[in-house]
């Protein structure tokens, strides 16, 4: 489903070039509960990104459902991203005027789905991350956790083929991180959406089918359990 | 803290989102900048306008017979002050008058075949007004006319008007005193450029004499025109044509004249008042909407730095200071902003004092004393106005705003994303 | 998509109430002072212009040409000999006309004399193109009496006279000699148009008949259209034509435009200053919104990189944006036409007491006391459209700015 070849990324950051990802090459198939882990600056955030057609490489070759991402203009990354993808953030990035339900229901929305097939979906989605009643709040009135579980909400509701959290439960105690985990992997179990985590927590890493770790911008290892 | 580590702070912080800091800056510079200018152009008007009324109509005192004014249209020459020059010397003796000048202002006609051209004359002595009128500033060709000497002064357009020059003769028609009609030939002897399209039209100048001669007015002028002593404070003026008048009531010969100081309340000064409230209404407009901007600002660095307060709230700034420390970064930027503006400000209105704003088509028609030409007068003082109220009223808008800072909790605070 | 976006638009000015408010109230200040100073302006040089047609040159005139060369010395003999006939064949057409005879005299009184204006008019036909009776405040207007004059009331209150003082007028006839005429004032004139209240003086033309040897001839015939300013051309033709098949070979035919030009350059001019004003204001609303709309779009970076990688194009951010933007410049305008609106009805309604100002001088409108605002809708949704767009386009550049940003560079923000 997404395949990466030989690719690099390179910033520029005040008068430097910051190597990220100096030559990356992995596949995805569809189904997928794997992780991506490193040190901090392995370069795992951006390898999600692009992976997450956010942004294009440098060099080399990024093919997502048969399309060359490099010849793609923004517009048809943007409509990529919407139809085939969801992303959970590690600041839950929720749009803060709209309440639970209409975060929820916004990615349908932009779909131009029907309003009573997007209100069904949005309440199964509410119901499978356990938070049936809490739609009418706003998300300063929800605790970390329940944050999360709306963004996650929100990347299911599509039923993308792909879902990357970028370390999905940094800002999250031990014990919702491990609800999370288990919430996405339920979903994984039932959907067939694959999912896509970065971390540099152990307990994540553990979790994982299939586990890559990531030094210094290369794979140095690819393995499943 | 100690304050000049917390303004070091503050400056940090200004430098931290330069582009922010900037516009907030430009928006309150934009408006200093036209306030200055505005403010310029007025004062330079209404100095103008001052100018010309004092220098064409009414001195810093004027005295004529009482029943004069109530007459004036009539051109009433049987009120008129006896022995002008006798009683201009007895002014003069007094210690803050410092020259009295005897006028003869009056309505004639250039008799032209049946036509009569209507002028105002203003009858007067050339040299010594150069106090008052100054008129050889708006002599444009030729000389000023000589006592004794049957010589005239015209405004330009007047002369093309009539299709003379200097040298020509022309005849003048008037009514003299004793209700009967006169008409003398008098020489150009030169042109005069005056403030107002309407005094180059219609005004002449003429000695005194002269003026006596063709009314029939021995020994008398209309109205005695007083200078005061450069040192003397306008606002004491009143007080001193109060004065006169009580000198005059006390002896007889003087009894009927009345002095009046060029402002005491009237529709002069009215104009003014209403012309300088109007302008001050507009200032303050200006004033908060370049203060909504800074005002933005304020609010916005307080969200944004949520966290941050609340860090530096948990390390034990008191709520005070975390208030002085906003306020220093908005008075900062109000500081910089209104002191660019200002300095700009001050630049363009000199430029432009140097050519002056064409505003004779606005102007047309207008009946009182003002040129055409705008030229903006800088002040230290409308300078130093304009940047203090600028950054007084930006720093006093920003308060409200920083008073939120400190209702920030420190935990809640840590907690936000930023 | 649109409806989503202009929804989201919507709840987000709501999220910063504070803000939109104090951005929208900039705005209405704007559009509010717009608003009111063009309904003054347009309602007195409205006011001015039929001041202008009504008390002072009515539609039209046929004069002499010299007599319109010469038009600053208001001299007598510049006369149209025969108006009779002309004044027939308007009537045939339906055209209301009257002669009338303006010259310059003197008023001379016990302590002095004035330059006045003096005009002579037949009372039986002035009554059809003007209408001055019923501004008679004092006395009664003007009757068979030739030796009656009614003069401007405040003419009069300078001069201390009152109705049933006599005056004495000199000027000259119409042969060029010296006249000396002593007239009664039988009625005094408070009208709306300020000049002539201050220095105007009516007598009847049997008066110039006989004293001023005018038998008859007048230096103007004022002529009034049949319904509202303006001529048909073909009216225009035919009354050209009259004038041209008369004996007197120098006689025009002049529309109000023209006799009133001065008057009419003067409004146009005073308008074009206020204007500058008006745009100096507006420039610095326009400062305070680009601000505003910049520091929106900058707060919320994070969001908008959110929201494309949700799906959102660059262009559906933009027009989110533009939206908020057009949000805040309608609210404002809207708030700032209803509020303008307002105050100019009061204006309408009740006018503006000028009287103190016109009373003591010539300002170049033909007022005298009230004046009054008058209705422009195009300016107020002018106004309205200009401020939203002028709202929007601000947005433009802190847009612009935003979708710049790689969406990466977006989501790290803050």
């Amino acid at each position: 489903m997404l395949n990466a070849s030989n690719v690099t990324k390179e910033y520029v950051s005040g008068d430097q070039k910051i190597q990220a990802l100096r030559g990356v090459t992995l596949s995805i198939s569809s189904g997928e509960f794997l992780s991506i882990a490193g040190p901090s600056g392995s370069g795992k955030t951006t390898l999600l990104n692009l992976m997450g057609c956010l942004d294009t490489p440098t060099s080399g070759t990024l093919e997502f459902s048969g399309q060359i991402l490099s010849t793609q203009t923004k517009d048809q990354l943007a409509t990529l991203r919407r139809d085939h993808l969801g992303f959970i953030f590690q600041s839950y990035n929720l749009i803060p005027v709209l309440s639970a339900w209409e975060n929820v229901a916004f990615s349908l929305d932009i779909l131009g789905l029907p309003q009573n097939e997007v209100n069904q979906r949005t309440q199964e989605a509410l119901e499978a991350v356990g938070l049936k009643d809490q739609g009418g709040r706003l998300p300063g009135e929800l605790s970390g956790g329940q944050q999360q579980r709306v963004a996650i909400a929100r990347a299911l509701v599509k039923r993308p083929a792909l879902i990357l959290a970028d370390e999905p439960t940094a800002n999250l105690d031990s014990n919702t991180g491990k609800d999370i985990l288990n919430l996405m992997r339920a979903l994984n179990q039932k959907w067939g959406t694959a999912f896509l985590f970065s971390t540099h927590d152990p307990m994540v890493m553990d979790f994982a089918d299939r586990l890559i770790l990531l030094h210094d911008g290369l794979i140095t290892q690819d393995k499943r359990k | 803290m100690k304050f000049t580590k917390m303004a070091t702070l503050a400056l940090r912080n200004m430098g931290r989102n330069r582009r922010r800091s900037f516009l907030s800056a430009l928006a309150l510079g934009i408006t200093a900048l036209s306030m200055v200018f505005v403010f310029s152009l007025l004062d330079g008007l209404f100095t103008d306008m001052k100018k010309n009324l004092i220098g064409f109509s009414t001195g810093h005192i004027s005295i004529r017979h009482s029943e004069y004014e109530k007459k004036k249209i009539l051109q009433p020459l049987g009120y008129s002050v006896q022995n002008p020059f006798e009683f201009a010397q007895a002014l003069e003796a007094q210690p803050q008058i410092l020259q009295a000048l005897p006028r003869i202002p009056f309505g004639a006609a250039v008799y032209l075949e049946e036509k009569n051209y209507s002028v105002f004359v203003l009858g007067l002595l050339p040299q010594k007004e150069e106090v008052l009128l100054k008129p050889s500033t708006y002599l444009s060709q030729g000389k000023l006319p000589r006592d004794g000497e049957r010589e005239v002064v015209l405004g330009f357009a007047l002369a093309q008007e009539l299709g003379k020059g200097i040298g020509d003769k022309l005849e003048i028609l008037a009514r003299t005193r004793g209700r009967s009609s006169n008409m003398v030939t008098y020489t150009i002897s030169g042109l005069a450029n005056y403030p107002t399209a309407d005094r180059n039209r219609s005004m002449i100048l003429m000695p005194l004499d002269q003026a006596q001669n063709l009314l029939r007015l021995t020994n008398a002028s209309l109205e005695i025109l007083l200078v005061l002593q450069p040192e003397v404070a306008p606002s004491s003026y009143q007080a001193i044509a109060e004065d006169l008048n009580a000198q005059f009531a006390s002896n007889p010969t003087t009894e009927s004249y009345k002095a009046q100081a060029w402002n005491s309340p009237g529709l002069y000064t009215l104009i003014l008042e209403y012309g300088r409230m109007t302008y001050d209404f507009i200032a303050l407009i200006i004033y908060l909407l370049g203060s909504v901007v800074v005002v933005n600002t304020t609010m916005m660095v307080i969200i944004e730095r949520t966290r941050e307060i609340g860090t530096l709230s948990a390390l034990g700034l008191k709520g005070k200071e975390l208030v002085q420390l906003i306020l220093l970064e908005a008075l900062g930027i109000s500081i910089v902003g209104a002191g660019t503006g200002v300095i700009l400000g001050s630049i363009l209105t000199i430029i432009i004092s140097l050519t002056g704003l064409d505003f004779s088509s606005a102007m047309a028609g207008v009946d009182f004393d003002l040129s055409p030409i705008w030229y903006p007068a800088l002040s230290l003082q409308t300078v130093l106005v304009v940047f203090v109220s600028s950054v007084a009223v930006s720093g006093l808008a920003s308060w409200l705003p920083a008073r939120r800072a400190i209702k920030i909790h420190p935990a809640e605070a840590l907690r936000s994303p930023t | 998509m649109t409806k989503i976006l202009a929804l989201l638009a919507l709840k987000n000015l709501d999220r910063y109430k504070k803000r939109t408010l104090i951005t929208a109230s900039t705005i209405a200040f704007g559009i509010m002072a717009l608003i009111i100073t063009d309904g003054l302006l347009t309602g007195i040089s409205q006011q001015s212009d039929n001041n202008l047609i009504q008390f002072e040159t009515g539609s039209a005139q046929i004069r002499t040409q010299k007599s319109w060369d010469e038009k600053d010395y208001l001299l007598i003999r510049n006369a149209i000999e025969d108006p009779e006939p002309i004044q027939q064949e308007l009537k045939a057409w339906g055209i209301q006309a009257t002669g009338r005879t303006d010259f310059l005299g003197e008023m001379i009184l016990r302590e002095g004399g004035i330059q006045t204006r003096f005009t002579a008019l037949n009372p039986e036909t002035d009554g059809q193109v003007f209408d001055l009776e019923r501004y008679v405040v004092e006395g009664e207007w003007l009757t068979q009496n030739p030796f009656g004059i009614v003069m401007g009331a405040w003419l009069a209150q300078d001069l201390d006279l009152k109705t049933g003082d006599f005056i004495t007028i000199r000027t000259r006839a119409k042969n060029g000699n010296l006249q000396t005429l002593d007239l009664k004032i039988t009625g005094l004139l408070n009208s709306p148009h300020g000049s002539i209240n201050r220095g105007q003086v009516f007598l009847s033309s049997h008066l110039a008949d006989e004293q001023l040897l005018m038998r008859g001839s007048v230096t103007s015939f004022v002529i009034r259209y049949p319904m509202g300013k303006d001529l048909d051309l073909k009216l225009h033709e035919k009354i050209n034509s009259l004038i041209q098949s008369q004996i007197q070979k120098d006689l025009v035919f002049l529309d109000w435009r023209i006799l009133g030009q001065e008057a009419l350059e003067i409004a146009a001019a005073k308008s074009k200053g206020t204007s500058a004003l008006l745009f100096m204001i507006i420039l610095i609303a326009a400062v305070g919104i680009i601000n505003t709309m910049l520091m929106a779009v900058y707060e919320r970076i994070r969001e908008l990189g959110t929201l494309q990688a949700l799906g959102l194009s660059p262009g559906h951010i933009l027009s989110l944006i533009i939206f908020e933007a057009g949000g805040i410049g309608l609210l404002g305008s809207f708030a700032g036409a209803l509020m303008g609106t307002a105050v100019n009805i009061y204006f309408i309604f009740q006018g503006l007491d000028f009287s103190f100002i016109s009373r003591n001088m010539d300002i170049g409108y033909r007022i005298s006391g009230q004046i009054f605002s008058s209705w422009n809708w195009g300016t107020v949704v002018g106004a309205i459209l200009l401020s939203t767009f002028l709202a929007m386009g601000s947005a433009l550049i802190p847009a612009r700015k935003a979708l710049s940003l790689e969406i990466t560079a977006c989501l790290r923000h803050n």
